[in-house]
């Protein structure tokens, strides 16, 4: 008979999950202590209209534009409060050009980007400080966006004192609250960005962005570049904050699907600039309709060996974001491309329950 | 030649010198490799996997010491022969894929260069033409599209995909017997891995060669791995077929290091299973078994004493709780 380890029969004991209830209780207190109710359901409470980013290509001694990389090319999205919607693409796609138009970090050339009804690309100064409060992004290396000479509990005061206006003493209470609500003990505060494991830097960085009690959090590609271990308890984390912190709005991007199926509760798959089809979470992965989200989702090991799809495997590369092709951006790679994908640009159809695709194939 | 082991490493142990003491990043580490099989090494950033393979191409740093009760290369033993001897060996019997290759690639020369480089070391004195005849060949056989054009490139105007399928050209340029793949598609986006897979696949059966695939991710294990060996803090913790170890991970660590992948099962929405806390420093590892201070399965003996590797049916794992286990069905 083969044999089986006893403890491969038992559930394990779930240490983890007692802590989890721990941090949860203790995120509520630290909820109630903030006094904010941000609860308000289905509403759109980001709006992105037709959003457009070129960045112009520069030549020569004079500097002349001799053309433009089309990163965000035409792009709407709505979410809605307390929802996480899922920003999927290869790299060079435009999905981390999207977060930061969204931050305000870049500007876009056309289109709105509204925010609760306000259009906020066309505030600035005093309105804009209070508005990025409220929006916040996670970069995936933490570590180039923490100041190297300065302790977390001293960059978490600083925040708190400059951004949101409390004394001293208050902050340095708050930010060990923070500290022990991304899961890490009040001690290391002392410690400078290098003395902490790529895991526990991240968290760091999420400590921070949550520090001005943001609303909407741009997560790009967050937990990327984390060991699976570590990438399990950063996904564990951000969930357990959304419960927490009910209404909290997550822009998820990343290129890893199975990360995004896990967390997000509708997903956007973008190509070259565009989006090529948007839908439910459980939609997008069980009725995949775009060509290139059915090769997408075959060419991840793990999701593949799952469903015994049949593996797409598409040939060549994504083409230059400067040189995007006639019509349908996707038909140089796309398995069902005909003479008419590179006249027409498809536009995103609806096929029904929200799920849209655009392709001329479907 | 003849089927049978291509690679048989006993008790490879590398330890690193500095000032803080002894780092041991691999500690008693054996596998072997049949002939035209593929064995995966996984395990997370840090735990020696890299070292490991670094160890087998004898490109380890000065402050590296090199211990090993054998470690027999197509039945030569790598661990008597010296710089020279390593130097000819590298290439003609094993060869390295690294991760990265537009750091590993020379970006002021063109591929041609480069790859008809491997060329004019094994064959001294081939003519102009064959080298570059024998190149076209190669980037043909590795799929890259216009190989004729694509030899006068220089590595910055290849797509991360097509620089890729030039590292792996000059990695097999010599005909190597066995090739270490160090994390071949970590850096490519998953279409690109997709295809990058296939290729690997496709020529190792072509060229019936061994590969040791070093990975972190699962993913690619299941893709195109024989046999999988699972590495935690300087030792194999596991070691197994593939399919077995996937269905039924004798390690705790194995256990919830596929567990806390999104996505092997449909756990959407759900906490994921993780390991609580990190890996250990390798200044300090803790007594007994390594991985007891995050197991949650940990009982005194497994803090104190370290597990014995236990063998039965192909499959190795270093872990009280198995014996255990055994005795009292």
């Amino acid at each position: 008979m083969k044999n089986v380890p006893l403890w491969m029969r038992t559930p394990c004991p779930r240490e983890m999950a007692a802590d989890a209830a721990e941090l949860r209780s203790e995120c509520a207190a630290a909820h109630t202590f903030l006094g904010g109710n941000m609860m308000k359901k289905d509403e759109n409470m980001l709006e992105i209209r037709d959003l457009k980013v070129y960045f112009p290509i520069k030549t020569g001694i004079l500097q002349r534009t001799v053309g433009h990389v089309r990163a965000v090319d035409g792009v709407s999205l709505s979410l809605k409060r307390g929802e996480t919607l899922g920003l999927v693409g290869e790299s060079g796609c435009g999905k981390t050009t999207i977060g930061r138009a969204i931050v305000r970090l870049n500007e876009p050339s056309e289109g709105v980007i509204s925010y609760e009804g306000q259009d906020i690309l066309a505030i600035k100064g005093e309105e804009l400080r209070r508005l990025r409060k409220k929006l916040q992004m996670v970069f995936q290396d933490p570590y180039s966006s923490l100041n190297p000479r300065h302790t977390v509990l001293n960059a978490l005061t600083e925040l708190l004192t400059v951004q949101m206006g409390m004394s001293k003493t208050d902050a340095g209470v708050r930010a060990e609250e923070l500290l022990h609500q991304v899961g890490l003990n009040a001690a290391y505060g002392l410690r400078y960005p290098h003395e902490f494991s790529g895991g526990q830097r991240q968290r760091v960085a999420i400590a921070k962005a949550l520090a001005l009690q943001p609303e909407f959090l741009v997560c790009d590609e967050a937990v990327s570049a984390l060991d699976v271990s570590i990438q399990s308890q950063i996904i564990n984390l951000l969930m357990d904050l959304k419960e927490e912190y009910k209404g909290m709005t997550y822009l998820f991007i990343s290129h890893a699907l199975n990360v995004v199926e896990h967390i997000s509760d509708r997903v956007a798959v973008m190509y070259l600039g565009k989006i090529m089809e948007f839908a439910d979470n459980e939609e997008l992965f069980a009725h995949p309709a775009h060509p290139y989200t059915r090769a997408l989702l075959s060419a991840i090991p793990i999701l593949s060996g799952r469903t015994g799809r049949e593996r797409i495997v598409l040939s060549g590369d994504v083409p230059s974001a400067s040189h995007i092709p006639s019509g349908c951006r996707f038909r140089t790679r796309c398995p069902w491309a005909s003479a008419e994908c590179a006249e027409h640009e498809p536009e995103l159809k609806d096929l029904g329950g929200g799920h849209l695709a655009a392709c001329l194939k479907i | 030649m003849e089927t049978g082991r291509c690679l048989e490493v006993n008790n490879l142990r590398t330890w690193f010198h500095t000032p803080e003491g002894v780092v041991k990043a691999v500690d008693g580490v054996s596998f072997h490799i049949e002939e035209g099989e593929t064995l995966a090494l996984v395990g997370e950033s840090g735990c020696g996997k890299t070292i490991t393979s670094l160890s087998l191409l004898r490109l380890l740093p000065e402050t590296a010491e090199l211990k090993a009760d054998r470690i027999l290369l197509n039945g030569r033993d790598v661990t008597q022969i010296d710089k020279t001897e390593a130097r000819l060996l590298r290439g003609s019997q094993i060869s390295m894929i690294f991760q990265e290759p537009m750091t590993s690639l020379n970006p002021v020369y063109r591929i041609e260069k480069q790859l008809g480089e491997v060329f004019r070391l094994h064959h001294p004195g081939i003519s102009k033409e064959e080298v570059e005849s024998r190149s076209v060949e190669m980037l043909r056989k590795v799929g890259v599209p216009n190989p004729k054009e694509r030899l006068k490139a220089y590595p910055h105007q290849l797509s991360g995909g097509l620089r890729q399928r030039v590292m792996i050209a000059i990695s097999l340029a010599s005909n190597p017997r066995l090739v270490i793949a160090d994390e071949p598609t970590t850096a490519l986006d998953v279409t690109i891995q997709a295809q990058i897979l296939d290729l690997l696949k496709q020529l190792q059966k072509d060229m019936n060669m061994s590969v040791l695939l070093i990975t972190h991710d699962f993913g690619v294990v299941s893709q195109i791995a024989r046999r999988v060996a699972v590495m935690y803090a300087g030792k194999i913790v596991e070691e197994g077929p593939m399919e077995d170890v996937f269905a039924e991970p004798w390690h705790p660590y194995t256990k919830l290091l596929i567990l806390s992948i999104p996505g092997i099962k449909v756990t959407r929405g759900k906490r994921l299973e993780s390991i609580k806390g990190t890996v250990p420093n390798p200044l300090r590892f803790p007594e007994g078994c390594r991985f007891a201070p995050r197991c949650p399965y940990a009982t005194e003996a497994c803090r104190k004493t370290e597990p014995p590797v236990y063998e039965e049916g192909g499959r190795r794992v270093s872990c009280f709780l198995f014996k255990r286990d055994t005795v009292s069905d």
